[in-house]
């Protein structure tokens, strides 16, 4: 026969709770510091990569001080730096994204870029002025506060470059903390107010469409830009 | 501001999900066949043999009630020692006129009430017609109108019984034959669950006696009296009554209950609206019971999960708003643009690192784990199939019908008040 319900004392046993508890805990804590760890790796990669650029840069300089004229007119001067920065300027905003806008790390970094970015149009302006490059650029000006505006133009701009890879946009938060960029909106003449562009010298203020951009840009580059655009397209198809 | 509130949400959210699958991992090999009455002998060579009575009540069955009979008389028991009692709830259907069939049958008796609107009656009613005309039953059970029973599934569960202090023995159950997406994933989820009855019944905290199959010794009722109305499912509350009283429940693992399950959105979101409703309301009536030390773990359990269903209720809104907000920039840079944003080149710089990622995904993947488990060792399935992604947007759905009955039962509160 089967057995009889026997009372047995029954009581909580704590020891599973509080052993789950510390695995979880455990699992939580590693986790937690794995992504600390990649984070500063990150941080790291975009700090070593602005040294880089630094480094360019100031040789690029000192390049053209020494030889003075058009001695260092060679073509390199046109692009090296260029996919660099945007490079950098790319996985900067990734991490903005994922460490927020108040992020110390990141606002750091955005004003090493901002100078960087600075310095590059102004060699690249005054390579192209005594070398006679046709280089077109677009300095932009943003900000993260309450600019829904800010976020379309962004799109646009990225849809841009990537129609016009060899379109050089040097992008500026207004709100950053930064002298440089004050003086940079007060010598080119950009509003207060956000977005606004400088187009080829010219300051267009709100947000533009694509096609609204591209009608600003002068038309034998836009010419270039495609034939270069489609040959690139097509050696990536050959490879593929 | 709304951001980091989402964050502690969301780590909550995921800290308790993880936590509960821990301890359901931790007690299940750590305290392998350890229970509160020592080590149990599944491989007991006793045989228990009692007269079974099955109580199958229906209301407007008349497409599934022959099948459901049938299986219960092919199971493998001696038929001198089965009695099915079929008790129709005031069907307005053809269910009297098809159960004639089994009008002279020696092992079916037919019965007949008018309906009053809750099962719990239609299930007194039968057990009081065992209870005065079949004294030599011992132990009695149910199989709702919908279900059907593997043939070996009263040989398993009877075996269960042989395990010290097991009061009542539930089955596994398992979706028949599923053919919507709702059913593949309601599949899915009885897998799961299979797993978390089998944890919890080596824990001695089943607080669900389920309607498809769950036999009890006649004692059961003997010293709880009959069942109660509680709030549409008085399978949780009698479980709940076992359990004050320190009856054991126990889960048959190879005992097999095929159940169709609702195929529609709208027909499992009344379900599960009604289910969990009444999870909630029971677990609020016998609110007394939690962290009762004299009670072991059924005690915690039950608040844990009835805590667990509020930070649902909670993380609900927030992940949609939060998904809605993405679709929305989606949408928005599509619309700005003019076409469909370019897929940028892999880089593993932008591999998401972020603590929540990473622990969502350790989550997932420890379901996932514990699912090939259940397949490979309970249910003898194949690991992988295409049915496992349901799994990513079960928790949308299960929100929503938690969010419902928790509305429902606020609002429930509020009448009973004024």
């Amino acid at each position: 026969m089967h057995k009889k319900n026997t009372h047995h004392k029954r009581s909580i046993d704590w020891a599973r709770y509080i052993i789950s508890f510390v695995i979880t805990a455990a699992i939580f804590g590693t986790v937690l510091y794995i992504s600390q760890v990649a984070t500063a790796k990150r941080i790291n990669e975009i700090k070593s990569i602005q040294d880089k650029i630094a480094i360019d840069l100031l040789s690029s300089e000192t390049q053209f001080s020494l030889l003075a004229s058009g001695a260092a007119c060679n073509e390199d001067g046109n692009s090296v730096l260029a996919p660099e920065i945007e490079k950098l300027g790319e996985r900067l905003s990734y991490m903005e994204d994922q460490l927020g806008t108040d992020n110390s790390d990141v606002i750091g970094l955005k004003k090493y870029y901002s100078l960087l970015q600075i310095k590059d149009y102004l060699l690249t302006k005054e390579l192209s002025q005594k070398c006679g490059f046709k280089t077109v650029s677009i300095i932009y000006f943003y900000s993260n506060n309450d600019c829904p505006e800010c976020t379309r133009q962004g799109y646009v701009l990225t849809a841009l470059h990537e129609a016009y890879p060899t379109l050089r946009i040097y992008a500026f938060d207004a709100n950053l903390d930064l002298s440089a960029i004050k003086t940079l909106q007060t010598v080119t003449k950009a509003p207060e107010s956000v977005p606004s562009m400088i187009i080829n010298g010219k300051v267009y203020t709100g947000f533009k469409t694509l096609e609204e951009i591209e009608s600003k840009l002068p038309k034998t580059f836009i010419d270039v830009a495609k034939k270069a655009a489609e040959e690139a397209k097509k050696e990536k198809e050959e490879e593929n | 501001m709304f951001g980091s509130i989402k964050e502690i949400l969301l780590y909550i959210a995921i800290f308790g999900g993880l936590y509960f699958q821990v301890f359901l991992l931790v007690s299940y090999f750590l305290w392998d066949g350890i229970t509160e009455y020592g080590e149990d002998d599944v491989e007991s060579g006793e045989v228990f043999e009692p007269i079974v009575a099955i109580m199958v009540p229906c209301y407007n069955e008349e497409d599934t009630v022959v099948g459901t009979v049938n299986s219960l008389l092919g199971l493998q028991y001696p038929r001198e020692k089965l009695r099915i009692v079929v008790i129709d709830d005031g069907s307005k259907d053809n269910t009297w006129n098809n159960v004639q069939q089994f009008a002279g049958n020696q092992s079916v008796v037919l019965l007949q009430k008018p309906n009053e609107g809750s099962k719990y009656s239609a299930l007194n009613f039968g057990l009081r017609h065992i209870r005065h005309n079949m004294p030599a039953v011992d132990v009695i059970g149910c199989l709702d109108a919908d279900s059907s029973v593997h043939p070996q599934a009263l040989h398993f569960s009877l075996r269960e019984f042989t395990k010290p202090g097991v009061m009542a023995v539930i089955p596994t159950m398992v979706i028949d034959h599923p053919k919507t997406f709702f059913q593949h994933m309601q599949k899915v989820e009885y897998e799961i669950a299979t797993y978390a009855k089998q944890a919890f019944s080596r824990l001695n905290t089943l607080y669900i006696a389920p309607g498809p199959f769950t036999l009890f010794k006649r004692e059961v009722f003997d010293t709880l009296g009959e069942y109660h109305e509680a709030h549409h499912v008085e399978d949780m509350e009698i479980a709940l009554r076992m359990q004050i009283k320190h009856m054991r429940l126990s889960h048959a693992v190879e005992s097999m209950v095929y159940t169709k399950g609702p195929s529609t959105w709208s027909a499992l979101l009344k379900q599960r609206v009604r289910w969990t409703y009444g999870f909630i309301m029971n677990a609020w009536d016998y609110r007394h019971i939690f962290f009762k030390d004299a009670l072991g773990h059924v005690a915690v359990t039950l608040p844990i999960l009835f805590g667990m269903l509020f930070v649902s209720v909670v993380m609900t809104p927030v992940l949609l708003i939060s998904l809605g907000s993405s679709i929305v920039h989606l949408i928005q840079k599509a619309t700005t643009i003019h076409q469909l944003p370019s897929i940028p080149d892999f880089d593993p710089f932008y591999i998401n690192t972020s603590a929540l990622t990473i622990l969502g995904i350790i989550t997932i993947l420890c379901l996932i784990l514990t699912l090939g488990m259940v397949r490979r060792n309970m249910l003898q399935q194949r690991l992988f199939s295409w049915d496992l992604l349901t799994l990513t947007v079960y928790s949308f759905f299960a929100a929503w019908w938690t969010c419902q009955s928790a509305w429902n039962a606020i609002r429930g509160k509020k009448k009973a008040w004024r």
